[in-house]
């Protein structure tokens, strides 16, 4: 995938890299603040609390992932990284609330 | 009438910091000074020293919470200042070159 | 390649293409947002009935309540009151929901009686909700663009620090006599670095404070999508339902602000006092009164507190504070805000919305010239140059028409017809501003440059004939708001002057220069270019 992602001209990866730190990045930032606010609740915190913290942290990670996106050398794997920890996360978060 | 002159005070001392540390980099000292001198070391300190003190005034004039908006953009102000200065109006910054100068002589010789 | 080399290289084309892609919307927004810093004075400005002096204190049971009864408010219906205030010296009653539709009253607080006000938007109708919405509000789709600008902004600013080879050694190094691309990047590393904090906290804090807008389902994860269970636990606003069964509509509310100013008063050691009071379910059983102190005077931080009182019985209901982690939220929010009063802060954050909007339209700039030196051909050029001034220079000239119209146009236009004048005026010069700049090319930035002076000093002579406010009258009266906003035009006049006599020379340097020099290379080498 690597040799791959090489032979693409130079604006086609980046458009890809761009993409994935902006769509892909959008929907981890998403599944993060939900999975933050109700792990935090269920840990004790005031659920205001709780969702004003993953709010406050959320444009952290989204601007760690554009980084990454457009830095990383295995993009292949960075986007399956990416793409994984949204759905993850989004499918764990209703049963935090069960633990 | 105090606050005024605290603010003042505070303005003051975050330039002059900011002027000191560009002294200290040989680049704006050698082009205020004749070439091939160098910047007295004391500069450096004294640039970071002033722009503590700066700070110090903020926050006892306005309390921490308006000071952490207040102290970096009255630093942003003042480097800019600097810039300009450096570029434009060069005749007060050779002028506080030549001050620093005779003040690190007047140290070494008793 | 050695991998620091290779991340540095990524950095750049991700700050080139973001940069390139956004920094249209990025100067708009910022430029819009630091005329928000003083859009109450200019909002002054722009009506002369609501000119000082202010009277900051009123009574509303003499002046809103009686207006509330005339006026058929029903139960269904929310009214807000925006207290009178230095920066805001007519005291504002609103009523929203209903059939009879919004409703609007402005009160003169040192005579309790209503006054007509001048048909405009004003600054904060206009220049304020464009830096966060464009006015695009068909599907929210303004909030969700200036929302990838803050994004993008964030990522700007982390990528630039990384490809800035020599922070600190160019940190105070400007050289205007240097070629025209060094000295227009001299100028966005300086920008950019000083204000740093400021670059940062601003898009951050953009984002937060539409958090609901940008990640409305996940915010509202923890409260199982019931958004008034957030705002309630977070921030103390919740909805008021009426019973549907009529009552005597209050009868008094200023005791009700008296008492909550004294609490807040005695809980934070400094003055405070109501700016904002709901009344819920006007005229129904379960009528509430809501006294807010969202933008307190002598604090960064807003949403102090909210007390609800019980309209009949005079009951407390609620005496909110804020929890720590959102009061640490609320003081990064306040300083987007500004609601507070000292000026020395303002005139600093001023300044450094102005240093945002300067590295923007360096950096865009910069990016052209390294393109068009590189090579492009004419028609492109002339496209990216047109985009460039339009959206740098024609943003500006076309706020200062919007100024120029509100004094101009008569008085005597019916309704809201009067405030879209305006508006449209503002999108004519825009729109006018690109095809300008399609014609005239090179001679584009030079043009406007000197368009924006005129303006600049026609607006305070037509102030002058339009209220007799000149700057000498408004100065000797105290008049600060209308005197400072005459003099932050004037002297951005000054400087459109600066601008337009160093362009001119600038262009000549340019063209002797033309046959000697070789052509330049991408950002990377231009960004460690050594001091020559």
């Amino acid at each position: 995938m690597t040799a791959l992602a090489r032979k693409l001209p130079d604006w086609m990866d980046r458009t890809v890299r761009l993409a994935l730190g902006l769509i892909g990045g959008y929907f981890v930032t998403n599944s993060y603040i939900g999975f933050t606010g109700v792990a935090l609740s269920e840990l004790g915190l005031a659920r205001g609390e709780a969702a004003s913290f993953a709010i406050l942290t959320s444009a952290f990670v989204f601007v760690g992932l554009i980084v990454w996106s457009a830095a990383t050398r295995r993009l292949f794997r960075t986007a399956i990284v990416v793409i994984a920890s949204s759905i993850i996360m989004a499918i764990c978060t209703p049963y935090l609330t069960a633990l | 009438m105090i606050h005024t002159a605290l603010l003042l005070f505070a303005f003051l001392t975050a330039f002059l910091g900011c002027a000191f540390l560009a002294l200290s980099q040989d680049r704006h000292w050698r082009a205020l000074m004749e070439r091939g001198t160098l910047g007295p070391a004391f500069q450096r300190p004294a640039g970071w020293i002033l722009i503590a003190v700066s700070l110090l005034v903020v926050v006892l004039r306005d309390g921490g919470s308006f000071g952490a908006l207040i102290w970096p953009l009255l630093l942003a102000l003042t480097a800019v200042l600097t810039a300009l200065m450096l570029a434009y109006w060069k005749k007060p910054m050779v002028v506080l070159a030549r001050a620093s100068l005779s003040l690190s002589s007047r140290n070494i010789t008793p | 390649m050695h991998i620091a080399d290779e991340f540095r290289k990524s950095m750049n084309w991700l700050h080139t293409w973001l940069g390139i892609a956004l920094s249209g919307v990025l100067f708009a927004v910022f430029w819009m947002g630091s005329l928000s810093v003083f859009m109450y004075e200019t909002d002054q400005w722009m009506m002369p009935e609501a000119r000082g002096p202010a009277v900051e204190t009123v009574s509303l049971d003499e002046t809103v309540l009686p207006w509330l009864e005339q006026s058929d408010v029903s139960a269904e219906q929310s009214v807000f009151v925006v207290m009178p205030s230095v920066r805001k010296p007519l005291l504002r009653v609103g009523v929203f929901g209903g059939d009879n539709g919004p409703l609007n009253a402005y009160f003169d607080p040192a005579t309790g009686k209503q006054v007509e006000r001048t048909g405009t938007f004003g600054s904060s109708g206009f220049f304020y909700p464009f830096h966060y919405s464009l006015h695009i509000n068909w599907q929210g789709l303004g909030y969700w663009i200036v929302g990838l600008a803050a994004m993008a902004m964030l990522t700007l600013v982390v990528s630039g620090i990384f490809i800035h080879r020599k922070i600190v050694q160019d940190f105070f190094s400007f050289r205007p006599t240097k070629a025209l691309r060094r000295s227009t990047l001299d100028l966005h590393n300086i920008t950019g670095l000083v204000a740093l904090p400021f670059h940062i906290l601003f898009p951050l804090t953009g984002i937060t404070i539409f958090a609901l807008v940008y990640f409305e389902g996940a915010a509202l994860k923890p409260f199982k999508g019931e958004v008034f269970d957030y705002t309630r636990e977070a921030n103390g606003y919740y909805v008021i339902e009426p019973d549907g069964v009529a009552a005597d509509p209050v009868q008094s509310v200023d005791g009700f602000i008296e008492e909550a100013e004294a609490i807040w008063t005695s809980r934070s050691g400094t003055p405070a006092s109501a700016d904002y009071i709901r009344i819920e379910a006007y005229g129904d059983t379960n009528s509430k009164v809501v006294i807010q102190h969202s933008g307190p005077r002598l604090q960064v931080a807003r949403s102090q507190g909210r007390i609800v009182y019980d309209a009949a019985s005079g009951e407390m209901e609620q005496d909110f504070q804020p929890a720590p982690i959102r009061n640490a939220l609320s003081w990064l929010e306040g300083a987007h805000y500004m609601m507070f009063r000292p000026y020395h802060v303002r005139w600093l954050l001023f300044f450094g919305g102005l240093m945002g909007a300067a590295m923007i339209a360096t950096g865009l700039l910069f990016w052209m010239r390294a393109r068009i030196r590189k090579g492009l051909e004419p028609t492109s050029v002339r496209v990216v140059r047109a985009l460039s001034v339009g959206s740098i220079t024609g943003m500006i000239g076309a706020s200062g028409a919007f100024l120029l119209a509100n004094r101009l146009l008569p008085l005597d236009i019916d309704g809201d017809g009067r405030a879209y004048l305006e508006v449209l005026v503002f999108y004519s010069v825009w729109l006018l501003s690109f095809v300008h700049a399609a014609i005239r090319n090179k001679q584009a930035w030079r043009d406007q440059v000197w368009v924006i002076a005129g303006i600049a000093f026609l607006a305070p002579v037509l102030n002058w004939v339009s209220t007799g406010d000149f700057l000498t009258v408004s100065i000797s009266q105290g008049q600060w708001a209308v005197a400072g906003t005459d003099l932050v035009i004037l002297a951005s006049g000054g400087l459109a002057v600066f601008a337009a006599l160093r362009l001119k020379q600038t262009e000549r340097v340019e063209a002797a220069k033309a046959q000697r020099r070789p052509v330049a290379g991408s950002l990377a080498d231009a960004a460690s270019v050594p001091a020559e």
